[in-house]
């Protein structure tokens, strides 16, 4: 038989060619960007470490273009640093138990239509992004998504789309709740409408202040408050009460010592220590404070005062459309395997943070696509009971344990016939005999 | 001498995710300096206390686990001299000539040198820590001194936020991960006091919850210590309090230690003649086949290393497709 070591090792121990040689299998190296002519009936061996995951190791068979039932993976990282002696029965054990698989196992990739569905509607800064790397977005008012294969389809239309972007809504919520008396004189602005309540206004010099909660990071927000000191001289003199200033971005270091070299003064101070009244015209608010260093309150009259709100983004009720055969639930990543946007179904994204990121992450779910392999066995981890009716009835005796945390059976495919008596025999429809898609990267649970 | 169309120059995370996803679009060969690839990320632990605090650091494994056996790979040897030709690069490294069409230099970077702040290091230096040597600690299960400690004191912005060391930028990873570490240390060892001097805390990007959590477990004090001296039994901080310098006594103190520029990201700035930046951060040209990625270009975390050198990767398809 014949055996090619994958690794990207290149020096090969003793151990490794001498055991080969006396098992009569020839065997030759194969390095990542050496992957054509190998023979239908050899083995792949892999000689990495016991981490890799069964996805993994699907997808080298992919690019190798073997049997996935050929690929073995001998945990060689981890076990190279033994002593000879235990490396060498090690190995000969592994040599043993490979066993030719009776059944082939047709493997390629799919790839996800090239559509993207956004849910709600998305705004135009991410519609353009998605132009620009070329993926057709489409939306809907209302429907059912169901999925097919690697694809979803948008169910009264029937439309196949390939991801499915959720478009969180941003709530925002006051630094702190300001008293009914301080929003009727009023002097209350947002952010975004400073500027041009500042161009308005006489040549007079005004005073601002801003109030930002703790932890605030929104990089756009701080752009603006770090502009607010290439306002005109006469425009104002601006306070900025802020627990902590966002200085972590490319620049904004630079940006904060520019504004206070031009004169914003920036207090940092938790806001609990700031209260707010109106002034006796009602036409400022009066703003009084303690520093964290000194004990002594400051006062000051401000004629503009701008809490800048903190953001928390609520999701679209996504439970109600999706449509599977059982309840899936829409998770979002506790799972730092996931990417930040990725949720616990694959193909669901959540458009929060970076537009062009997203776009990144969604372009390359959909060229990567998945391993879709006909001919599997699968084993539903959720309905399997343990009742072990198929262990019994298996002719060739390929059910095992695994063993698992989930604790349900594995079928060992090198030994399986394919009869079909065990998925007869189930009692809870667990096994069955289907396609396998598996979705690669970090797009799964 | 081996022709490749892109060169990626450095094995960290960055180097990686761009050479696994230029797989199979052209010829990609990656050079790595030291024996070994992953670069400062595997050298990084996992922090997780009983909930995950989405550090990324089994992110940067995965990636260097699927590198490992994806990517073609020379280590040990880094690009000695560079010609300029009419279409791509001949580069001399310390064994074999290549030729490239495109280069792309992922050099990274190396936590600051605490030697360059001799006021924080008086006296022995055994209880006094940067955040990556606890790293490795932790990632050794090495903590078996500071079940003895009670109280303990994190240093925050050491070689950042300091114009006067020509290091005006914030390095964008010690807040988060110096948090991290202490909800970690605090999960251990739950009768420990731990005191954080720092300017701001930078929290931001992944994991907000989890880090303002552990932000509020832990005494912040706003104003960084300007020298510490360890003894037999303990180190003193000290720090100014209204205007009078004064002294606090603690078991242990960490050190949360800003990013520089790599001495391999310096020489390649030399070799390529770019531009750099405060810390020595190369600024790439973008018009003559020279591309950089991660932390060669400025501090970042991991998922955002990542991220830039997706996007690099899907720019370099684009020119390898013409």
């Amino acid at each position: 038989m014949q055996v090619a070591l994958f690794g990207s090792d290149r020096s090969l121990p003793l151990w490794v060619t001498e055991e080969l040689e006396r098992m009569a299998f020839s065997f030759e190296v194969v390095t990542p960007e050496k992957t054509k002519a190998l023979l239908p009936s050899s083995f792949v061996v892999v000689l990495g470490s016991a981490l890799l995951t069964e996805d993994e190791v699907a997808e080298l068979a992919l690019r190798l273009g073997v049997n996935p039932l050929r690929v073995a993976v001998f945990p060689y990282e981890e076990v190279r640093d033994l002593p000879e002696e235990k490396c060498r029965t090690l190995w000969q054990g592994f040599l043993r138990s490979l066993v030719p698989p009776k059944i082939d196992v047709a493997a390629f990739r799919v790839t996800p239509t090239r559509r993207v569905l956004l849910y709600p509607e998305g705004d135009e800064r991410l519609c353009e992004a998605f132009a620009r790397a070329r993926i057709p977005v489409v939306s809907f008012p209302s429907f059912v998504l169901s999925r097919k294969g690697v694809d979803f389809h948008v169910m009264p239309h029937d439309i196949p789309v390939g991801a499915c972007v959720l478009i969180p809504s941003l709530q925002e919520e006051p630094p702190v709740v300001l008293p009914r008396e301080v929003l009727d004189t009023g002097r209350v602005v947002a952010l975004e409408r400073l500027p041009q309540v500042l161009g308005l206004s006489s040549l007079r010099k005004m005073c601002v202040v801003l109030l930002v909660p703790s932890p605030h990071p929104y990089p756009e927000d701080w752009e603006r408050i770090f502009a607010l000191a290439s306002l005109p001289p006469q425009g104002a003199q601006v306070l900025v009460l802020a627990e902590e200033v966002f200085v972590a971005r490319e620049g904004f270091e630079e940006a904060f010592r520019r504004a206070r070299e031009a004169g914003v003064l920036f207090e940092k101070l938790p806001l609990s220590r700031v209260s707010l009244s109106p002034s006796l015209d009602m036409r400022r608010v009066v703003v009084t404070y303690t520093p964290e260093k000194d004990p002594f309150p400051v006062r000051c009259e401000a004629h503009w005062l701008v809490p800048v709100s903190r953001k928390t983004c609520v999701l679209p009720p996504f439970d109600k459309v999706l449509l599977s055969d059982r309840e899936v639930v829409l998770e979002l990543p506790e799972n730092p395997n996931l990417l930040p946007f990725a949720t616990n179904i694959p193909g669901v994204f959540v458009a929060w943070g970076d537009v062009e990121d997203l776009v990144v992450t969604v372009s390359r779910y959909l060229e990567e696509g998945s391993i879709q392999e006909e001919g599997r066995v699968r084993v539903d981890a959720e309905r399997c009971a343990l009742c072990l009716t198929c262990l019994r009835s298996c002719p060739t005796g390929a059910i095992e344990l695994s063993g698992d945390l989930k604790r349900c059976i594995a079928v060992n495919e090198a030994l399986c016939a394919r009869c079909g008596i065990c998925a007869g025999l189930c009692p809870a429809k667990a096994i069955t005999f289907e396609v396998v898609h598996r979705v690669l990267g970090n797009h799964r649970l | 001498m081996e022709r490749v169309d892109v060169l990626v120059v450095g094995g960290g995370i960055a180097g990686l995710t761009v050479a696994s996803a230029l797989q199979g679009k052209g010829d990609v060969l990656l050079l790595e300096e030291k024996a070994y690839l992953g670069g400062l990320a595997v050298e990084l632990s996992c922090k997780a206390t009983d909930r995950c605090l989405r550090c990324g650091v089994c992110r940067a494994t995965e990636v260097v686990r699927k590198g490992r056996i994806g990517v073609e790979s020379i280590t040990g040897e880094s690009p000695r001299a560079v010609v300029r030709e009419k279409r791509g690069f001949r580069i001399t490294t310390d064994r074999r000539e290549l030729a490239a069409r495109l280069i792309v230099l992922a050099t990274g970077a190396v936590p600051f040198p605490v030697e360059e702040f001799p006021q924080y290091l008086w006296g022995r230096r055994e209880r006094i820590f940067t955040g990556f040597e606890l790293e490795r600690r932790l990632k050794d299960s090495n903590l078996e001194e500071f079940a003895a400690f009670r109280s303990l004191a994190f240093v925050q912005c050491v070689g950042s936020r300091n114009a006067r060391k020509r290091l005006g930028y914030c390095s964008q990873v010690c807040c988060r991960y110096a948090l991290r570490l202490a909800a970690n240390l605090r999960f251990r060892f739950p009768e420990i006091t731990i005191d954080v001097y720092s300017m701001d805390l930078q929290v931001l990007g992944d994991g907000q919850e989890a880090l303002r959590d552990a932000a509020l477990s832990v005494f912040r004090y706003r104003s960084l210590p300007f020298a510490l001296e360890e003894d037999a039994d303990g180190v003193t901080v000290f720090v100014e309090v209204d205007g009078k310098a004064t002294g606090r006594r603690y078991d242990a103190v960490v050190l949360s230690v800003g990013l520089v520029a790599s001495p391999g990201t310096q020489r390649m700035a030399e070799l390529f003649h770019l531009p750099q930046r405060e810390g020595g951060f190369i600024v790439p040209h973008l018009w003559d086949g020279v591309f950089a990625c991660g932390t060669a270009t400025g501090p970042k975390d991991i998922t955002s290393t990542i991220f830039e050198a997706e996007k690099l990767s899907k720019e370099l398809q684009a020119f390898l497709g013409r």
